[in-house]
Parts: structure tokens; sequence; C-alpha cells
């Protein structure tokens, strides 16, 4: 695993210092739902390059829309997306998928197909109808084999894969596209602690290469961990955005939740414990 | 880089199914060597290439001995058609069943999935009791009557499935078997009604190259042709769409559009296969499967190749049909099944133990 090295070992703050980094992706009142089922109710946040945003709330808060919405599986009903600085129904499709790559929650993997296989179809945005993956496409292949850790598992068949290392492909086959916003959601899920932490690591290593990264995540502790910045949805709606300990604060979570919680400060930030 | 070739696959394929094509054009109540076949074969392309072109015959035709003359006409006129429309018409069935395996991301699908078959049974049978001729189409009306059942069906199928302009898989399964049952009912009917010609439909239903001839090879092929480059120009999306349609749509394929050219481009194939043919079943879903198990789930290999075994396929199940019970003929399409169904018993179990 190289990825260790590409970044230091405290995440939060280690890319403070790049906050007026272009932004690369801006919600602002953003409306949607399902048929007349509205479940967001101008949803507004930000990411800039280089930095990861992590995206917490209860369960039914919002946060599978919100990934529907970003990656353009849902329309908005109000409101409006901007990768890059342009309306998300302004890109087309390839241009979109230059841009902004998604992990999402329960990614298939075809059986049969070589993991190199499938990192390369992420180049798919960049290849024409017939001619093949050039030199420089398989190039990224490799760097982002590389950057997840799975080059050694190039030539495996995905169905040989452990869950650790299949989320760690399809992460890799998001980052062969070179994206300028990588959205992962619930990326963790079912992983045990080793290879949430090598996944995360990765998503790091990316934002460390100016990628902006909106990440959801239900672990409010691993969220503590790896994000430089927290936003709180509940019902819809933002109730809370800013550095990690500002949002873990208890009487938000406890409102937010609708439990008691304890939360710990700890040198590594704060540690949230539901009281049971 | 990962190495999955496709030349050599693909030169081994169309060596052996050029070896099958040969041994096939052999074989019959005269045997002929390689060496006859391929002669014949010359002669007979030199004479229709001539006829094309207007000359007259090459002097030395008529002085041919009367042996050559009769291995001529066996080669060239009854058995190398046939051949050639079985190649057809399998390499039309395995590329339909390898594109909907692809579009519906379940290797149980088949070229007759969205209804073709059903489709095109009903016509045919309804013009055979008819008569066998629809009006100036002479031969042709029965293979015509199919085409049209066919392609109909599917297109009703479609548009019963759709949702705007989106064509939601499961809908379109659904769409297809409701609308080829009510179809399939019509043609028991049709049979039950018409006793009289109750078997030559069956013979018809059942699947038969009893009837090739040139002009049906001619009639099929620009058919097969066009979906086979609509297909091998879809299939490195179709792999891509293996990761789920959202997954595809957010690497930027167009989802929508690439299931809709496939479904077509893989209903002009089955209508093509099934006017000619009739309704060959197990080719469809068996060599692609059998191709993918081989080779791997890479459609820039898989199509293609799958369309070298689905000929290769055919051609041998053809032979088996017409020299099991020779002189008498067995329906071809009860050789594939007879072939296929063990053998798909066989990939379901794989399947399961895996």
């Amino acid at each position: 695993m190289n990825v260790a090295a590409a970044h230091p070992a405290a995440p939060a703050g280690a890319v403070a210092s790049t906050i007026a980094a272009a932004e690369v992706l801006r919600l602002d009142g953003v409306h949607a739902g399902y048929g007349r089922r509205q479940v967001l109710f101008g949803v507004d946040l930000e990411v800039r390059a280089g930095e990861v945003v992590g995206v917490i709330g209860p369960n039914g808060a919002g946060k599978s829309t919100l990934v529907s919405v970003v990656s353009r599986l849902l329309p908005l009903s109000a409101g409006d997306v901007r990768v890059e600085g342009r309306p998300l129904e302004r890109y087309g499709r390839r241009a979109l998928a230059q841009r902004l790559a998604v992990v999402p929650q329960a990614a298939r993997l075809p059986d049969g197909f070589l993991v190199i296989e499938v990192v390369r179809m992420g180049r798919t945005p960049f290849v024409g109808l017939w001619r093949g993956a050039g030199p420089e496409d398989e190039a990224e292949v490799e760097r982002a084999m590389r950057q997840t850790g799975v080059w050694g598992l190039a030539e495996r068949p995905v169905e040989r894969l452990s869950g650790g290392e299949r989320q760690r492909v399809v992460l890799a086959r998001a980052l062969a596209q070179r994206p300028r916003v990588l959205l992962l959601d619930e990326p963790t899920s079912h992983l045990d602690l080793r290879y949430q932490a090598e996944l995360l690591r990765a998503a790091r290593a990316a934002a460390a290469e100016g990628v902006g990264v909106l990440l959801v995540l239900h672990d409010l502790n691993l969220a503590a961990r790896v994000c430089d910045r927290l936003v709180l949805i509940t019902d819809g709606r933002v109730v809370a955005s800013g550095p990690v300990s500002e949002v873990l604060a208890q009487g938000r979570l406890e409102r937010a939740y609708r439990t008691d919680v304890d939360v710990f400060a700890t040198p590594r930030g704060p540690l949230v414990v539901p009281r049971v | 880089m990962a190495g999955r070739r496709l030349v050599g696959p693909l030169t081994l394929s169309l060596m052996a199914l050029l070896a099958l094509v040969v041994l096939a054009a052999g074989v019959g109540s005269v045997q002929l060597g390689p060496a006859e076949v391929l002669a014949a074969t010359g002669r007979g392309l030199e004479a229709s290439l001539r006829d094309l072109v207007g000359l007259a015959p090459a002097a030395e035709v008529s002085a041919l001995d009367p042996g050559r003359r009769v291995a001529d006409t066996i080669v060239w006129q009854i058995r190398l058609p046939r051949v050639a429309l079985a190649a057809l018409v399998g390499a039309a069935l395995a590329l339909a069943g390898a594109g909907f395996q692809g579009v519906f991301r379940n290797p149980l699908a088949d070229p007759y999935l969205l209804g073709a078959a059903s489709g095109a049974g009903f016509a045919a049978s309804l013009v055979m009791v008819a008569g066998g001729t629809l009006g100036l189409m002479g031969n042709f009306s029965v293979p015509l009557a199919a085409f049209v059942g066919a392609s109909a069906t599917v297109l009703v199928v479609v548009s019963l499935a759709r949702r705007g302009w989106t064509l939601p898989v499961v809908p379109m399964v659904l769409a297809g078997v409701v609308v080829g049952s009510c179809l399939a009912a019509g043609t028991s009917f049709v049979l039950l009604a018409a006793r009289e010609q109750a078997a030559g439909i069956l013979t018809w239903l059942l699947g038969s190259l009893a009837f090739a001839s040139w002009e049906r090879v001619g009639s099929v092929l620009p058919l097969v042709l066009v979906a086979a480059v609509a297909l091998l120009s879809a299939a490195r999306a179709l792999d891509v769409l293996q990761l789920g349609e959202s997954a595809a749509a957010q690497l930027g394929v167009p989802v929508e559009a690439l299931k809709l050219t496939v479904v077509a481009a893989g209903t002009l194939a089955t209508a093509a296969a099934v006017s000619v043919a009739g309704v060959i079943g197990f080719v469809g879903l068996v060599v692609p499967h059998a191709v993918r198990l081989a080779l791997g789930p890479d459609h820039r290999r898989l199509v293609p190749i799958a369309a070298l075994w689905g000929a290769g396929f055919m051609v041998l199940a053809d032979l088996v049909a017409r020299t099991v019970i020779a002189p008498a003929e067995l329906p071809v399409g009860v050789v594939t099944a007879l072939v296929g169904a063990p053998f798909f018993l066989m990939l379901l179990r794989r399947g399961s133990a895996a």
C-alpha cells in the first residue's frame, strides 16, 4: 500500500491551508424528491478542490437523495447544482463524467471481468466508440490502481475479490475518471476496520491531489476522522455545517438523531457514542 | 496491460467454421471430399460472377464430364446455399442472444425473450393456412410474414413497456412474456383449426433449413450484417452497462439509446433468422453462454466470436438434422434443442454450484 505515504497521519486540518482553492461543487437551495414526496428542502453546500466534506444525518434525512441529485440520477425540483461553476444540466453525459465520479453504495461488479477491465471502464468518458484505450488512458488506469492499492490484483476476476478489495476497485474505477469531484456514498459499509481505513486513506489521497470529495457516511466517528468539514442533514435540510468539532456538538446531534449521546473530546477529535 | 486477445480466437473460430462448411457441403447422399467441394465451389462462384457481369459461361463448362457436373450442381445449387443459410441463421441468433443477454444483464435471456418467435409463428401459420402465398410475394410470403410478425411483436412489446423515453428492463421482459403467450395461444388455435396444414406449420415452427436457396441467403445477409455492425459498435458500452444502468450513465454511456439500439439490432437479426428458418431454439441462448465461459464476458470478443460459433453450431446441427435419418430429415430445431438442452442444464448446474 503506497497510499499511506501519500498523505500524513493527521488528516483534519492538513488541507486547511488550501481553503482558498477553487470551488468544484456547489449546491444552492436544492429541492428534490420522488413524485409528490419531497425529500430535500433547500440544501446548500459547497466542496472545494482538495477538501473532504462529509455529509451526515439520520436515516431518511435525504443523504441518498442528495447523492442521486448530484450524480444526476434524479432531477431537481428547484435550486441549482454546479460542477466547476457550470450548472449540472448544461453538461453533456461525457463531459460530466469527465469531471464527476461516483462510488455508489452497493456497486455491482459483473462476474467474469478482470479487475483491470473494470477499472478501465472508468476511462469510458474519454475513449471513442471504436478506439480502444490509448497509452494515456492506460497510465491513468495504472495510477488509479496504484493509488488504491489494487494494482497487484489487476488480472484477478472480480468475483474472487474480498469485500474490501471490491470497494477499492470501485474507487479505482472512479479515480480513473480523473474527476474534479468525487462522490462517495457510504463506501465503508460492510467493511471491517482495516478496509475502512484503507478506503478512506485512498479517498484522502485523492483529495491531496486536488479532487473535491463529498463523502456520505453514517458513521460519525469515521466522518470525524476523515473529513475537513461536515454537513449535518435532518429532514431534508442542512441543520449544521462547518468544522468537525462544531458540527458534532452534543445538543445538536441529540436533536438531529432524537436520542441521547455522549460526545468525548479526544486528541484526534470528537468521539460520539449513543447512550443505551 | 491485461492480455485478452481477440485476433487469435477470432482466426481460430473462422478457420473452424470454414472447415465445418467444407465438411457439411461434402456430406450427404453423394459423398464429396474437401478438394472436390472446393473445386465445385470455385467453379460455381466463377459461373455466378460471370453471370452477374453478363459474361458468357466459361468455355470448358459444357465440356465437363457428367460426374463433375453433378458434383457442381449438388455443391453449388443444393448444399452450399443450405450450409450458408444455416451459418447465417446461427450467427444471427447468437448475435441476438449475446445482445439481449448483455442488455438485460441476464445470461438466461434469449433472442425470443421479447416475443419474436411467437409473433413470427403466428403470422407464418396464418399465411400457411391461407394457402402459403401473399399476392405477388410468392415463395417469399411465409418468410415475409414471419419477419413482419416478429418485428411487429417486439415493437408492440417495447411500446407497452416504455415509460416516456426510457425503456425499463423488467416491464419489457414481462410484456414480452404476456404478448408472446397470447400469440402462442393464437398459433395453437390456428394449428387446431387447420388440420391438413398442421404438419407443415409444425415443421416450420420447429425450424428447418430445407427451403434454403441463394435468394434466401441474399435476402437475409444484409439484415444480419447491419445487426452485426450495430452490436459490434455497442460492444464497449455493453461492457460498461454490466456495472448497472445508473453506474453506466454516470460513466457517460447513453443508456437508453444503447438499450434501444441493441434491442432493435437483436430483433432485426432474430426476425431475419426466423423468417427463413422458422423458430430454432437454444442457439441464441447457449452459444453466447458458451463463449462467455470459454473467453470471458468482454463484449468486444463475445459478440464477434458468438456469431462465428453460432454459425458453426448451426451448420453442424443442420448436418445432423439431414443425415441421421436420411433420406428423411429432422427439423433442425429438434437437433439444437436435443444438443442444447442438456448443455444448458450443465451450465445451470455449474452456475448454481459456483
